[in-house]
């Protein structure tokens, strides 16, 4: 397993910060710390960011960008100059992820926040990778045999094409799956950069995600592969 | 100087620097936290350096120095998780119990830290290396845990840091189970006290997850069984063995009491065996050898690879695949006893490996000495191949090949010292174990050398008897210095240099006898090769001694100045017209230099064709 290093972390803004190893009385947020920005009222817009995303839908799987709710969209030199100024000043620009499914027999998502099936003649796979909102995996598993299958859920990998590896496992525990039943799986942590170039630099690149069951008492590895698709919003 | 290095690492805050590759051995002797990383940072670098009972090269305590460096070199990302977590299980079963606080405690602040990192929520490597501080912790033995004031103080800033909401959608969940952790320890799960009722209830439903969380937390040994026991029937239910779904309650008590469901080979003779391919690790041995200290290091490569690197360790669980007489299908070396697997298996000291640097380690896994000696060198030269034929129950059953290949050794150069001496004289056996390897073993004065070359480095390798150089001519003497002037006259020349020495002849190279094992290879094609590497060559004659020095001139001799005296007229009256200094004399020449010495006449190099070893 090999780890993912990007220099540009530092371009990211920082998220109220937990400072835990200063004691209990730490537990609070970070007094804000002066920015140039401040002084033209643009510091606090831009750390709004992920609220602000989340009220424009941002994160969403192919989630097209959106008017904030009450507010207005701005005219073109309005919004142009925004833009001249955001690129200025360093705001990251927000990123919606979409996974679709290399497999061969994979049946793509319909519409954006669906998931992709994959079916074969023992397990239904339906997935929905979620990095940025939930950062989540969510897998819905359909045992399609007339045995019992067992997932190894605690084995679980979610390997990038750059060699970073992550091993999400359900956020509660789970067993096996009943014949001809559907265990619904959310596997925790799966999340990735929400913007700037990090997470633009994301477009193009590919997951697999490998499950280990036991299916008719056989191990059997299913590797759901997908290829990323990032689009700014 | 150690102030001004010390100086200059603070200065420019380095990280120190190792030559890489670095084996297990090198590391040892370096011993140090940085070392540590960077051995570990390597490919197919082994944990068994962490294993301070290993029976090979480890590390030989855990000082602070190394405990952090060690923590702090997975956080860093520079050791693979993977490896980290094994290298730290390994030292959680080995330290001193006094010394699993203070690594905990480091794991804590590593733990606190990776926690607060803004990249958790964003960065999947960052909440991978959480993820593996996480499970180390999780999954310790019972027992061990850091120190109780700081625990207290941890779990209580994540309770409140829960309570608050301050933690991220991907920190969130694992304070969440480190929190519920505590529950298991204190004998409770969801607000209710474990009990069998729960287990088996767990068991039916094959929550594998829980129950393991019960094996690893729970207070007393005999929940822990339990808990052992009803992963072991989900285990059982779902193995593929009608024999162990038959046996289910002695297979139970079986892998209970053993760890595993061990066959005897005695009952169950081996039939066939086979390698999973995709489980199997493989690559090529490069050894690089020290023809001087009559010793090597062995290294690994893959093509896919640039770089050079340790040897890797074999685990042939999962891989090698024997079937057993008697048994319905094939089986594979025992898992470790955590996986409370029942299938039927191999134990791990039931598999041996043919080959002379190969050893097993405590846990099954074969791992080879990366320094070895010249013996061991020669040994390997037997195959074109590092092979390793695996025995099951002292039965042959598979072989892997890897590729073998010697790096071009320094020539074998034996040069006398003495002026004008002759070579040593030298005793060369030279076999081909194999087409692509020669062997040389090399009897001179100073001792026996034995080197192995590759074929495709054969032309670039020499051995050499080489005469002494001759000695020097003498510098010729100086000439005199020539005779000082005497007042107002020149002096003399200087007198001339005498003519240097002629230099010695150099020594005839020595007599080299060599006896050829052509093995397969033919012999007048190897002979014709080696008559034009095995040389004996005189030495240099010696210089010529320089001419002396021609002697200085003489100096000339001083002036005179004129003298007067005032007659009775008062007139001036000159008495000494006076005189000028003379001049300096003319230096000697220098004398000739002496010729060069002859250089000494090659030695007799004789071939003589004899059998090949053994036959």
């Amino acid at each position: 397993m090999l780890e993912r290093e990007d220099a540009a972390q530092e371009a990211d803004v920082k998220p109220l910060r937990w400072e835990p190893w200063k004691g209990s009385h730490a537990l609070r947020p970070p007094k804000p710390t002066p920015a140039p920005l401040a002084a033209l009222g643009l510091a606090r817009w831009c750390a709004a960011g992920e609220g602000a995303r989340e009220a424009r839908g941002v994160g969403r799987l192919a989630g097209r960008p959106e008017v904030p709710a009450g507010g207005k969209a701005g005219g073109l030199p309005t919004r142009l100059a925004l833009g001249v100024l955001l690129a200025s000043v360093g705001c990251a620009m927000p990123y919606a992820y979409s996974f679709h499914s290399e497999n061969r027999d994979a049946r793509p998502s319909a519409k954006p926040n669906q998931r992709e099936v994959l079916d074969d003649a023992d397990v239904r796979a339906e997935i929905l990778v979620d990095p940025t909102d939930a950062r989540a995996i969510l897998l819905d598993l359909t045992n399609k045999t007339d045995q019992v299958l067992q997932v190894e859920w605690a084995k679980i990998t979610m390997t990038g094409s750059d060699g970073s590896s992550t091993s999400p496992r359900p956020h509660v525990d789970l067993g096996w799956i009943l014949p001809g039943t559907t265990m619904s799986a959310r596997l925790v942590p799966f999340a990735l950069p929400p913007s700037g170039d990090r997470a633009a630099g994301y477009q193009g690149s590919r997951f697999e995600l490998v499950v280990p069951m036991i299916v008719r008492r056989e191990p059997k590895s299913y590797r759901y592969s997908f290829v990323v698709d990032v689009r700014p919003i | 100087m150690r102030t001004w290095a010390l100086f200059g690492f603070l200065v420019c805050g380095c990280a120190t620097q190792f030559p890489l590759p670095m084996t297990a051995a090198q590391l040892v002797q370096y011993n140090s936290g940085p070392a540590l990383v960077a051995y570990l940072a390597q490919s197919d670098a082994s944990p068994t350096v962490c294993d301070l009972r290993a029976l090979s090269p480890h590390v030989p305590r855990m000082t602070a120095d190394m405990r952090a460096a060690l923590v702090d070199g997975m956080v860093d990302g520079k050791i693979n998780p993977v490896l980290w977590r094994r290298c730290a299980d390994v030292l959680l079963e080995r330290l001193p119990r006094n010394e699993i606080p203070p690594l905990f405690d480091e794991l804590e602040r590593a733990y606190r830290k990776i926690l607060a990192n803004s990249d958790l929520e964003k960065n999947p490597s960052v909440a991978g290396r959480l993820a593996t501080l996480h499970r180390l912790y999780l999954d310790r033995p019972a027992g061990l845990d850091s120190n109780p004031s700081a625990r207290a103080t941890w779990f209580e800033d994540l309770r409140a840091a829960l309570a608050k909401g301050q933690l991220g959608p991907v920190a969130a969940p694992f304070a969440q189970e480190l929190v519920a952790t505590v529950d298991v320890e204190n004998g409770r799960w969801q607000g209710r006290a474990v009990d069998a009722a729960m287990m088996d209830a767990l068991a039916a439903s094959g929550n594998e997850m829980t129950l393991t969380r019960f094996v690893e937390r729970l207070p007393s040994p005999e929940l822990r069984e339990q808990a052992q026991r009803r992963i072991i029937r989900i285990h059982i239910a779902l193995s593929p063995f009608q024999e162990v779904r038959d046996g289910s309650a002695a297979v139970e008590d079986t892998v209970i009491r053993e760890g595993h469901n061990r066959i005897a080979l005695k009952e169950h003779p081996l039939l066939s065996a086979t390698l999973d391919p995709s489980k199997t690790v493989a690559r090529d041995v490069l050894v690089r050898q020290r023809v001087w200290a009559q010793n090597a290091t062995l290294l690994a490569y893959v093509a896919s690879r640039s770089t050079l690197s340790v040897l890797p360790e074999v685990s042939f669980r999962g891989a090698l695949w024997a079937k057993l007489q008697k048994i319905s299908r094939p089986v594979s070396v025992c898992e470790h006893w955590k996986n409370l697997d029942p299938s039927p298996c191999i134990a791990a000291d039931d598999v041996s490996l043919d080959n002379p640097v190969a050893y097993r380690d405590s846990g099954g896994d074969f791992h080879f000495k990366d320094e070895v000696g010249v013996s061991e060198v020669v040994a390997l030269a037997k195959n074109d191949k590092f092979v390793l034929p695996v025995r099951i129950g002292g039965r042959p059953a598979v072989s892997l090949n890897w590729g073998l290949s010697y790096e071009r050794p320094d020539d074998l150069a034996f040069n006398e010292t003495s002026s004008g001496r002759v070579g040593p004289r030298l005793k060369i056996r030279v076999q081909r174990p194999t087409a692509t390897h020669f062997v040389f073993s090399v009897s001179a004065p100073q001792g026996t050398y034995a080197v192995v070359v590759d074929e495709a480095n054969i032309h670039d390798f020499h051995i050499v008897s080489r005469g002494a150089p001759g000695s020097s001519g003498a510098t010729g003497s100086s000439g005199s210095p020539g005779a000082a002037g005497s007042e107002c006259s020149d002096g003399e020349r200087g007198g001339d240099g005498g003519a240097g020495e002629d230099g010695g002849r150099g020594g005839d190279g020595g007599e080299v006898f060599v006896e050829v094992a052509c093995g397969g290879a033919s012999c007048p094609d190897t002979v014709d090769l080696l008559q034009q590497i095995i040389l004996s060559v005189g030495g240099p004659g010696g210089a010529g001694g320089s001419g002396g020095a021609g002697g200085p001139g003489g100096p000339g001799g001083s002036s005179r100045s004129p003298s007067t005296h005032i007659n009775s007229y008062g007139e001036s009256v000159t008495d000494d017209q006076g005189c000028s200094a003379g001049a300096n004399g003319s230096a000697g020449s220098n004398g000739a230099s002496g010729s060069p010495g002859r250089p000494g006449r090659p030695g007799k190099v004789a071939f003589r064709l004899v059998p090949a070893e053994g036959t």
